[in-house]
């Protein structure tokens, strides 16, 4: 065989086998039902852009068996029914093969059943179980309450090291209830006292009563549990109501948000949360991360956006083991089966358990007006 | 703590007065049910918290967006009450188109906010609260009780010293009898719709600084408030709205303050349907419900 004849051979050979490893190779669609607009739009933007990084992020990459990833995102006004019709409409007329749903947990509950009916696989960053349980369609990219909010229970009760506390939560939602509940027994196991208790709707805006009743308790610290906006608000009015500087004030995620440190401003600092996501990242992955969301955002990222990411990462990741042109049920079966992703937010790696995925979180502080990582971790 | 929260009460209740007394105006005046005043109180922060971000200094934007409410209210009898005034069932018909008017200035505010919550800037109002005789009192606080006081103090003057004031006893007494005593009703009409919406826009900024936050949803807990004061009080009776707001103010704080929380909203309930039972025509309700049983 002449030298020309072998080049043009090898060169036939590598296109083959190119064309074999994208043959069949599909625009695998996601479509992402997301709380753009209503009481919940505060997350579910958030969520909905760390959705789109993630995205281009894939299709950059293109490390999912020569797939690609086709993103639609559509509102659903914080509203149950909205909600449902979305997923009905990505699942039998778009035919999607994952769907992204929702950041709210009372909606994620709504809509979960007629994914699991439609068998599509769908994934939620709602920090209820209620969604997933008994059911193999749906997975919880976020990690249970119980597991998360252990971390931030265990740096109080270790690190901080209060006495007395006073427990405030959203009685009208699920995942507050359940947060504070673990909180309050870890803390109480190891010997910190619980003086009051105390509940507010997520739509109230007066606290002055609620913040006089806790201030003169003079606890040593406070745990919130409710949205960013009505906690940066309590938190106001906790200190116009004379809460002593010495009382250290303790929430979950969402005093680790944007949202909260803006509303609250130098209230909020020395305050401490508990994070998905670290600023600045915990990880080469997150660094990049943070880069790619703030080009397009103009803006830094926060934890709902890292989750948003962390979504997409598992969506490709499952996409990816499932191979050219995914079916649904192919996806689902990846999913359920992926161990040790790197992603964005904890320290740097989930694994599905149950469909539910697990990482280690970190607990933050403020400092100066930024999120810093908390001491004594 | 009680001298404290008898304080806190009593400006949450000075707010829920002047919400009320502008919604117990229309409806004392001209037996009109607006659902939609909650709607104008929301619109009222709205228009304050825009004054200040414009640029105005805080006492300018409540007088700007006082003038945007009571013009809205105005603009709201001329075009959804004022056609229903000559139908057979116009009290009926009024209550459902005010809901109506409601949802559409909700719906208008959620497209303009975008569904945030808006707060106005940091240091438009000093914090640090003055400490006297033992109580935190913040500067926020007096200008509250001191708002409150001041529009119910107007208000009175205007009612019972002004020749306008009596021309609207007298088309709330009676109607055709005030016309043809050469009264004229549409100025009537006009001059208590922008009090009453001029009340909810102040009362608007109050709350919306008070308690830093402002959104499209915010006016419906203090409609629900507004009917609790406006039962309790007496329908009608702008005495009764003031006592009866400032009762429930303090009466909502003083639960918060010394029982678990969630029993607020049962026992502030509870109490308006013992009202119900004991004074069916709350507490200054007797006379004004016995002028409408004479007038049918």
């Amino acid at each position: 065989m002449t030298r020309t004849a072998k080049f043009r051979a090898a060169a036939f050979a590598a296109v083959l086998l190119a064309m074999t490893t994208t043959a069949g190779a599909a625009e695998v669609v996601v479509g992402a039902i997301a709380e753009l607009t209503g009481s919940a739009a505060d997350f579910g933007t958030n969520t909905a852009r760390g959705l789109q990084v993630g995205a281009e992020w894939l299709n950059a990459r293109k490390d999912m068996s020569g797939n690609t990833v086709k993103l639609i995102v559509e509102d659903d006004g914080t509203d149950k029914g909205q909600a449902l019709t979305l997923l009905n409409k990505f699942a039998l007329r778009d035919n999607a093969a994952v769907i992204v749903g929702t950041s709210s947990s009372a909606l994620s509950a709504s809509i979960a059943p007629r994914a699991e009916e439609l068998k599509v696989p769908m994934i939620t960053i709602a920090y209820s179980t209620a969604a997933v349980e008994g059911r193999q369609w749906v997975f919880k990219a976020t990690d249970t309450i119980p597991h998360q909010f252990q971390a931030i229970a265990n740096y109080t009760a270790d690190v901080i090291k209060p006495k007395a506390c006073v427990r405030v939560w959203g009685r009208d939602n699920e995942a507050y209830v359940q947060n504070s509940k673990i909180w309050g027994d870890t803390v109480t196991a190891k010997g910190v006292k619980i003086l009051d208790d105390v509940t507010v709707l997520i739509s109230d805006t007066d606290f002055t009563a609620a913040a006089t009743r806790i201030s003169s308790l003079k606890p040593d610290c406070l745990y919130l549990a409710i949205s960013p906006e009505p906690a940066a608000n309590f938190v106001l009015q906790l200190k116009s109501a004379g809460l002593p500087a010495t009382t250290k004030l303790i929430g979950g995620t969402t005093m680790g948000s944007r949202i909260f440190l803006g509303a609250a401003g130098t209230a909020a600092e020395g305050t401490y949360s508990l994070a998905e996501y670290s600023p600045g990242g915990v990880n080469e992955l997150g660094k990049k991360f943070e880069a790619a969301y703030q080009a397009k955002f103009r803006e830094k990222p926060d934890t709902f956006a890292a989750a948003g990411f962390s979504e997409m990462l598992i969506i490709g990741a499952a996409i990816k083991q499932a191979g050219a042109n995914p079916s649904r049920q192919a996806i689902r079966d990846a999913m359920a089966g992926l161990k040790d992703l790197e992603t964005v937010i904890g320290k740097g790696r989930l694994s599905m358990v149950n469909r539910i995925a697990q990482y280690d979180m970190v607990v933050l502080t403020v400092k100066s007006g930024n999120l810093t990582v908390a001491p004594g971790q | 703590m009680l001298a404290q929260q008898l304080f806190n009460g009593l400006v949450l209740g000075a707010v829920y007065a002047l919400f009320a007394l502008g919604f117990n105006l229309v409806f004392g005046v001209h037996k009109i049910m607006n659902l939609a005043h909650g709607a104008v109180f929301m619109i009222g922060a709205f228009a304050g918290l825009y004054g200040v971000l414009g640029g105005l200094p805080l006492w300018l934007a409540v007088l700007v967006a006082a003038l945007c409410t009571g013009l809205l209210s105005v603009t709201i009898d001329a075009l959804a009450f004022r056609p229903l005034r000559t139908s057979s069932e116009a009290e009926f018909a009024v209550l459902i188109t005010s809901i109506g008017v409601d949802m559409i200035l909700v719906n208008l505010a959620l497209r303009v906010s975008e569904a945030h919550t808006m707060r106005f800037p940091f240091g438009v109002v000093p914090v640090e609260p003055l400490l006297v005789f033992g109580l935190r009192i913040t500067p926020l606080q007096l200008v509250i009780l001191g708002a409150a006081l001041l529009c119910g103090a107007l208000l009175a003057w205007y009612l019972y010293r002004t020749s306008f004031g009596r021309q609207v006893r007298a088309v709330s007494s009676n109607e055709r009898a005030a016309m043809l005593l050469g009264v004229e009703p549409r100025a009537v009409y006009f001059q208590t719709f922008f009090i009453s919406g001029a009340l909810a826009g102040i009362a608007g900024v109050l709350i919306g600084l008070a308690f830093n936050s402002i959104s499209f949803s915010m006016g419906e807990p203090y409609l629900l408030r507004g009917f609790v004061v406006l039962i309790v009080g007496g329908l009608g009776s702008l005495p009764g709205a003031a006592v009866a707001g400032l009762a429930l103010g303090i009466l909502q704080t003083l639960t918060v303050a010394y029982f678990p929380s969630g029993l607020t909203d049962l026992i502030v309930y509870s109490v308006l349907f013992l009202m119900l039972l004991v004074r069916p025509n709350g507490l200054f309700g007797g006379a004004i419900a016995d002028a409408r049983m004479a007038r049918r």
